[in-house]
Order: structure tokens, then C-alpha cells, then sequence
């Protein structure tokens, strides 16, 4: 439940181990090796050791694995590989060692494998362009398909041609008319070939002598020659496009074909990308690691628990001396370690900012407050016996990622918060049980309610959340003062944070004596003035002025109107809870209103359904954002810093297969 | 159906009218923003959608206010006959939401797209741009907790 203590190792071996030593520790993922630039003090190096310079083989390991990753991106796109919900949920496969670790010549097949796969998508986007290219052609050909001359004829002896557009949609009637009404005297033959938008084509001759008149009669007509002329006849050559272009398609089904049969193989290639970034990071950690010509030194952080691990494996296998010494807990990454009932609330923690060197772990807090709150507003036993159901499926049956499995159980823990809150509610799918019942079976059956928010209970619930509010407040003003204490600032923990929980708690007390025991009230309002007082005491306990240290004292009273709007913002777990509700009430009167006939078992089918499956989707995310919020603002700004560093492990950082760890140990 | 009855439901109306629009052009806002991001980065898509849906909520305390009206007058069976006085009192008690919720979320809905430009920049930055965002939230709830507790009790 707190943050692992870490410890500065370093280890020394011989230099024709480093390679073989890294390897085990990378296996291991114990050490969060120190880089060079992250901290000059272990930067400075004895005398005699050096660097090398690893940049070389970094970058040439990351670039196969960039073409690892481009081949796969391909083979996603063009040969979509059926990867199932298993896939979805980013589970590595877990080989065993034989398998997980790369011969040589599994390495040049993956790649050659990857380039064919990057070459022939090249190939297939070559072709398409062509193939566009070749359509364009064909389609400024078609118009000219009737013509039984090439473009490029230009007449006979004794005739000139002339093959081209003119401006305007024109019959032969109409463009003869139109030739004659410009000069009489001509003797042109026409014929239209096509008609297209605003313009025609045409075929014209004339006797070679009235060349010059027919060009001047046609030029007012706006003609044009075309843009491609050939001396290939129009259909011959759409012909022969259409042939290219199917020989393009045909090549590219090809390259399609070679694509889906290597991705067979995918499994190689995800290899070869795990294998290169594996290789890339340990050469990342051999150019951190510095040496004499005989021997290396590795130096990072490991945390306490682990160094007896590390220092067996490591004398079992290797040479080696091992100096270990207590971290400066300011410089040190951090590394949570939490029971199995809050880690999957580390992710919400480190989402915010890992504990700096002066907080304390608020994971525990943090995971219990937000399994309840999460709960209250989804609240809903349906909505929560489902949110277990898939969970628990996920987590047995699609084999997720570390992570994956830890926000699974996230949500697991969500899930029995709302199905518990569910039941004080009364709401199972709203109120779907007496809907139901009663337009179905004609009698009302419904579920028993602790607090019913939609039949006028709604101001309990209020209260409550106002209360859970108050005493998640209280509970961080708590961690305050064990922060405070564990900084060995008593004079904080008692007075900043201890009157404060006082001054809180006396109102508490107070309250519940207005509504029940009225002794209580008295009570109450005693501590909350004796913190007062106390407080205007001792808030201006750094001035030496006695009268400006008495004002500093009074204005810390402001602070109040912070806890007034702190605990307001709990109201949102009254209003998430109704949305939830109201919203599930409506979908089922919708589903209910067909009544009993078969229509309305139809309209039953699918409207609830669907109406539930928007109402999951919209409050599950309001219940995780809102939920998350109360953490961050509400809770963390009484107690909590944030800004540590977080351990990274030098480890394989695969993405597609993970070593089997248990089965090397056994072999 | 009398005059009461009538503004009871005008104020049914407004509040999911005004709170929905204001919802509308927030996540509207939000979207059009985070389309771009996506467009960029499609595997910003989870976090993204937390932060579009942000200004979603006020629509939402709209719609609840106006369905516990809709229940109350009996809209759903038993249509009440409410005098003019006790229906002036449900359309002054649905005001705060309606006129809460739409400004609060276009106002949110800014604070959104700031917030997803943040996002996009430093994908660290979520949990602030979250809590930022969320900042607004409050006083449509408070608007809500107005009017929601004026409808019930009245």
C-alpha cells in the first residue's frame, strides 16, 4: 500500500558478458536504468570508463521494426486478419522461449517478407494510378468511338478533314443550317459523330480548294481539334486501354494474392517487430552503460523487493559484483505496490500525476472512493451485473494485456459498486420489473427500494451523497495529516489539517442533530467553534505581528466557502444516479406501452434493448468522468502533490508476443 | 386542460428545449475539434470521446426535469387540471435548467474545445483538460438541483 522503496545499484561484469547480461536483466524487467542525461550526478563517470556509441545500431534495429510495423499495417488494411475480440482486448501471445527468441534466418525471412510486402502495396498503388490514368484516356477518347478514321486524318488527295468540337449541341440538320447561314458559297460535307454537354463532335470534309474558307466558316463555330491525336482509330485504341487496364487489375489481384498469402505469416512479422524493438532498447541501455575495456557497469534503480531476485539470477548466471546503496527519495522513480483491491486504481492515479517524494500513495483511498462513487451514480443492478458478467469474461477468456487486466478489474470492482448501489435503488434496468409486470402480466411486481429515487426520495438521496461527500473530504483531510506527519510538520498536521477535520466533523454533528438528536446540535456547534477559534489561532502562526498574525487567522476562515462548493459538487452523485434512472424510466414506458398483444411484445423486444444500450453507454461515461473528477479536484487538492517519475523497467516492450516466463524457469 | 396545465408543459418544454440546445451546440463544438485530432490520430478515440460528451450532460438534466413535470401533470395518464398560479410556479421552477443548462454547456463546450487542443498536443495533459473541463460543470448542476428539487417538492 505505498510506494516501494528503491534502491541504486550498480553492477559490474566483465565486457564480453554485457551483452548476455543484458539480456537477463531486460528478461528480468527489474532495473529502471538510469539514461545519462536524466541525471548528471550518475552521469559523471569514474576515470577510465567510457560510453559507446550505440546510435547506429538503435536506429538501424528501429527502422526494420518501422518496416516490421509498416508491413503490418498493410496486411491489416489489404488482408484483414480475423484477430477476434482476443485481438481487440491487445493480449500478447505468450510463447514459450524456443519460440519467443528469433534464429537468424527467421529474421531475414520476416523481412524480406515485410519488403514484399511494402513493395508490392507500392506496386498496387502504381498500377492504380495507372489504371486512372488510362480511364481518363479511354473517356476522352469515347466520344470518337463511331469515327471509322484516325484522329490524325486529314483528308485525301483531293479532300481536307477535319475532326473535331464545335461549340453547341447541333443536329446535322441544324449545324448544315448554321454552316450555310455563315458562308453560302461552301461545300462541306458534315457528319456528327457524338453529341456531350454544351458541345458536339464532328466530322467534316471539304475540296482541298475550300480549306480556307471551311477553317473560317468552322472557326466561328468555335471548333477545336481534339486534345490526343493518334493515328490509331478511336475504337482500336479504347480497345487497347481497356486492355492495359485490365492487365493493371490483373497484376494487382496478383500483388493482393502474394499480400493475403504472406499474411499466413503474420505471426513472423509481428515477431520481427517485437524482436527489433527488443533489440533497439537493450542497445539503448548498452549505450547508457559505461565500461573499461574489460569491464561494464550497469546502474539504474531497482526497488528493495526485488534486489534478492536479481542478485540470485544474476550470480547464478553471470560474473558479476553488485553494489546496491539507498536511493535519494527526491531523484528516485516512483513504483506503486497495492493490495489486489486497489491496484486496478493505480491507473487513475498515474493518470493524474505518480506521488512526488513528499506524498503518500492514494491509490487505497482513491480505489475505494471511486468503486463507491462510480457505483452510486451508474446504479443500476442490470447495468452492474453486466459490467461483471463482461469482465469477468474478458479477464478468462481473451487473455488482455497487463493493463488491460488491470482496468478489466477496474470496472469489475465498478460493476459490484453499481449492482450494491442497484439494489439500495430499487432499479433493475430502471424499473423495468413492474413495467414489465404490469403490462405484460397485469399485475404490478416491483422491486424492493432502501431509497427510491424517482417516488420522492430524491432529497434523501441528496443528503447522502452530500454526506458520502463530506466524509470522503474528511478522509483526505486525514491523508493530509499523515502526509503532514510523515514530513515531520506536527505543527501542520494538527493545525491545518487536524482543525479542519474538527471544524467538519462538528458540523457533521450538528447537522445530524437538526435532524434527529437534538443534544447533538450543541454538541456540535461546540467543536465546530472550539476549531474556529483554533484555527484563527494558528493560521497565522508564521507572522510575528501578533495583530497581522490574528487577521491571517480570520481570513483562513475564507477557506470555507472552498469546503461549501466542494461538498456541492457531490450533488452530482444525486444527479447521475437520476439521470440513469429517469432515463431507463423512459425507455421502458416506451417499451411497455404496446402492451400485451403481439406488437407490443415486438416493440418490447426491440426498444429495450437498444433504449438500455444508450443509456449504458451515455451514464458509463458520465460515471467514469465525473467519478474521476471528485478524485482529482475534490480529494487530491487536500492532500496530494503529484509530479513523481515513474520506474520504467528496461524490459522487451513487446506489443505482439511476451515471453513465457514460468516455462523457462522450468526447463 | 386549463391554462395551468398548459405553462406546467410549456415549462416541460423549455427546459428540455433550451438545456438540449445548449448540449447540441456544445458537443457540437467539442466534435467538430475532435474530428480533426482523430483525423490525425485515430487512437486518441477513448479519451477523446470522454471529452466531446462533456457538454452532453445538461441536455440530460433538461430532459429529467421535464419528464418528472410530464409525470406530475399526468401526461403519461390522467391528465391533472393544474390552476394557472400552480402551473406559473412548475414553469418558474423549469427556468434555471432550461436557461442554466444552455449557457453552462455552450460555455462548457469551449472549454472543451480548448481542452482538446490541449489533449492533442500533450496526450499527458488528459486529466487536466478533464478537471478544467469539469469546472464548468457545476453550475448546471446547480441549476439542475434547483429546479429539480422545486418540481418535486412543489
Amino acid at each position: 500500500m505505498a510506494k516501494l522503496k528503491c534502491k541504486i545499484v550498480s553492477i559490474y561484469a566483465p565486457r564480453n558478458e554485457e551483452k548476455a547480461l543484458l539480456r537477463r536483466l531486460q528478461e528480468m524487467s527489474v532495473i529502471d536504468i538510469e539514461t545519462a542525461a536524466s541525471d548528471d550526478e550518475t552521469a559523471a563517470l569514474p576515470e577510465g570508463y567510457y560510453r559507446t556509441d550505440t546510435a547506429d545500431r538503435i536506429a538501424a534495429y528501429e527502422r526494420n521494426a518501422a518496416t516490421a510495423d509498416a508491413a503490418l499495417k498493410i496486411l491489416s488494411v489489404r488482408a484483414p486478419h480475423k484477430k477476434g475480440l482476443a485481438g481487440m482486448f491487445g493480449g500478447a501471445r505468450y510463447l514459450t522461449p524456443e519460440r519467443f527468441y528469433l534464429k537468424r534466418e527467421q529474421i531475414e525471412s520476416a523481412l524480406s517478407l515485410s519488403n514484399r510486402i511494402i513493395e508490392a502495396d507500392r506496386a498496387i498503388a502504381e498500377e492504380k494510378a495507372e489504371i486512372v490514368r488510362l480511364n481518363t484516356t479511354r473517356e476522352q477518347m469515347l466520344p470518337w468511338m463511331p469515327l471509322d478514321v484516325p484522329l490524325s486524318f486529314s483528308g485525301t488527295a483531293k479532300t481536307r478533314a477535319f475532326i473535331g468540337t464545335v461549340a453547341g449541341v447541333y443536329t446535322l440538320e441544324s449545324l448544315n443550317e448554321k454552316i450555310a447561314g455563315i458562308d453560302p458559297t461552301l461545300s462541306l460535307y458534315t457528319e456528327i459523330v457524338g453529341v456531350g454537354k454544351n458541345i458536339t463532335y464532328i466530322f467534316a470534309c471539304c475540296p482541298i480548294g475550300e480549306q480556307s474558307k471551311a477553317e473560317n466558316a468552322l472557326r466561328s463555330l468555335a471548333f477545336a481539334r481534339p486534345m490526343q491525336i493518334t493515328s490509331k482509330l478511336p475504337r482500336d485504341k479504347i480497345a487497347s486501354k481497356e486492355e492495359r487496364a485490365a492487365k493493371c487489375k490483373e497484376r494487382i489481384d496478383g500483388y493482393l494474392k502474394e499480400i493475403k498469402e504472406i499474411s499466413e505469416k503474420t505471426e513472423e512479422i509481428e515477431g520481427l517487430a517485437d524482436y527489433c524493438r527488443r533489440h533497439a532498447e537493450r542497445y539503448k541501455a548498452m549505450g547508457e552503460t559505461a565500461g573499461t575495456a574489460h569491464t561494464v557497469m550497469v546502474k539504474g534503480y531497482v526497488a528493495e523487493r526485488d534486489m534478492p531476485y536479481l542478485e540470485k539470477q544474476l550470480s547464478k548466471q553471470f560474473t558479476v559484483v553488485i553494489e546496491a546503496e539507498d536511493a535519494n527519495e527526491e531523484l528516485a522513480p516512483v513504483q506503486l505496490k497495492n493490495n489486489a483491491f486497489a491496484r486496478p486504481a493505480e491507473s487513475l492515479v498515474k493518470m493524474y500525476s505518480l506521488p512526488g517524494p513528499h506524498d503518500i500513495d492514494p491509490t487505497p483511498i482513491t480505489g475505494f472512493f471511486y468503486y463507491l462513487f462510480f457505483g452510486m451514480m451508474f446504479s443500476d443492478a442490470g447495468y452492474g451485473l453486466i459490467m461483471i458478467l463482461a469482465t469477468t469474461f474478458a479477464l478468462k477468456k481473451l487473455r488482455p494485456s497487463p493493463e488491460m487486466r488491470q482496468s478489466m478489474r477496474l470496472f469489475r470492482y465498478c460493476g459490484i459498486s453499481t449492482l450494491l448501489w442497484g439494489l439500495v435503488y430499487g432499479s433493475f434496468f430502471g424499473d423495468s420489473i413492474s413495467v414489465i409486470s404490469e403490462s405484460f402480466f397485469g399485475h404490478k411486481v416491483a422491486l424492493p427500494a432502501l431509497i427510491d429515487p424517482m417516488n420522492g426520495d430524491a432529497v434523501t438521496m441528496l443528503i447522502l451523497s452530500l454526506a458520502l461527500g463530506l466524509v470522503e473530504i474528511i478522509v483526505g483531510l486525514c491523508a493530509k495529516f499523515a502526509t503532514c506527519m510523515k514530513n515531520g510538520d506536527k505543527a501542520g498536521a494538527f493545525f491545518d489539517a487536524g482543525l479542519w477535520i474538527t471544524l467538519l466533523t462538528g458540523v457533521a454533528v450538528a447537522a445530524v442533530g437538526f435532524y434527529a438528536v437534538p443534544i447533538l446540535k450543541t454538541v456540535g456547534a461546540v467543536i465546530a467553534i472550539a476549531s474556529v477559534v483554533g484555527l484563527i489561532l494558528t493560521q497565522g502562526r508564521d507572522k510575528k505581528n501578533p495583530v497581522a498574525r490574528l487577521f491571517s487567522g480570520i481570513a483562513s476562515l475564507y477557506d470555507i466557502t472552498g469546503y461549501v462548493s466542494d461538498l456541492l459538487s457531490f450533488s452530482r452523485l444525486m444527479a447521475l444516479g437520476l439521470t440513469t434512472s429517469a432515463m431507463s424510466a423512459v425507455f421502458n414506458m416506451l417499451a411497455g406501452m404496446g402492451g400485451r398483444t403481439v406488437g407490443g411484445f415486438i416493440m418490447l423486444l426491440i426498444i429495450f434493448p437498444v433504449g438500455h444500450a444508450i443509456n449504458f453507454g451515455l451514464n458509463v461515461l458520465g460515471a467514469y468522468v465525473h467519478t474521476l473528477r471528485l478524485q482529482y479536484v475534490e480529494l487530491f487538492s487536500k492532500f496530494y502533490e503529484g509530479g513523481g517519475r515513474e520506474f520504467k523497467a528496461f524490459s522487451a516492450n513487446t506489443k505482439y508476443t511476451q515471453l513465457d516466463l514460468n516455462s523457462k524457469e522450468e526447463n | 386542460m386549463t391554462m395551468g396545465t398548459f405553462l406546467a408543459l410549456l415549462g416541460a418544454a423549455l427546459a428540455t428545449i433550451f438545456a438540449g440546445i445548449g448540449s447540441a451546440r456544445g458537443v457540437g463544438m467539442s466534435c467538430e475539434v475532435g474530428m480533426g485530432v482523430l483525423a490525425e490520430d485515430p487512437s486518441k478515440f477513448g479519451k477523446m470521446l470522454v471529452l466531446e460528451l462533456l457538454p452532453g450532460t445538461q441536455g440530460l438534466y433538461g430532459f429529467i426535469v421535464s419528464f418528472i413535470v410530464l409525470t406530475k401533470i399526468g401526461v403519461f395518464g390522467g391528465l391533472q387540471s393544474l390552476t394557472t398560479w400552480n402551473g406559473f410556479m412548475i414553469l418558474a421552477a423549469c427556468l434555471p435548467i432550461a436557461f442554466g443548462g444552455l449557457i453552462s454547456a455552450i460555455s462548457q463546450g469551449k472549454a472543451a474545445v480548448a481542452g482538446i487542443s490541449l489533449f492533442a498536443k500533450d496526450e499527458s495533459a488528459f486529466p487536466k483538460a478533464l478537471v478544467s473541463i469539469t469546472l464548468v460543470e457545476i453550475y448546471a448542476l446547480l441549476a439542475f438541483l434547483i429546479s429539480f428539487l422545486t418540481v418535486i417538492l412543489l
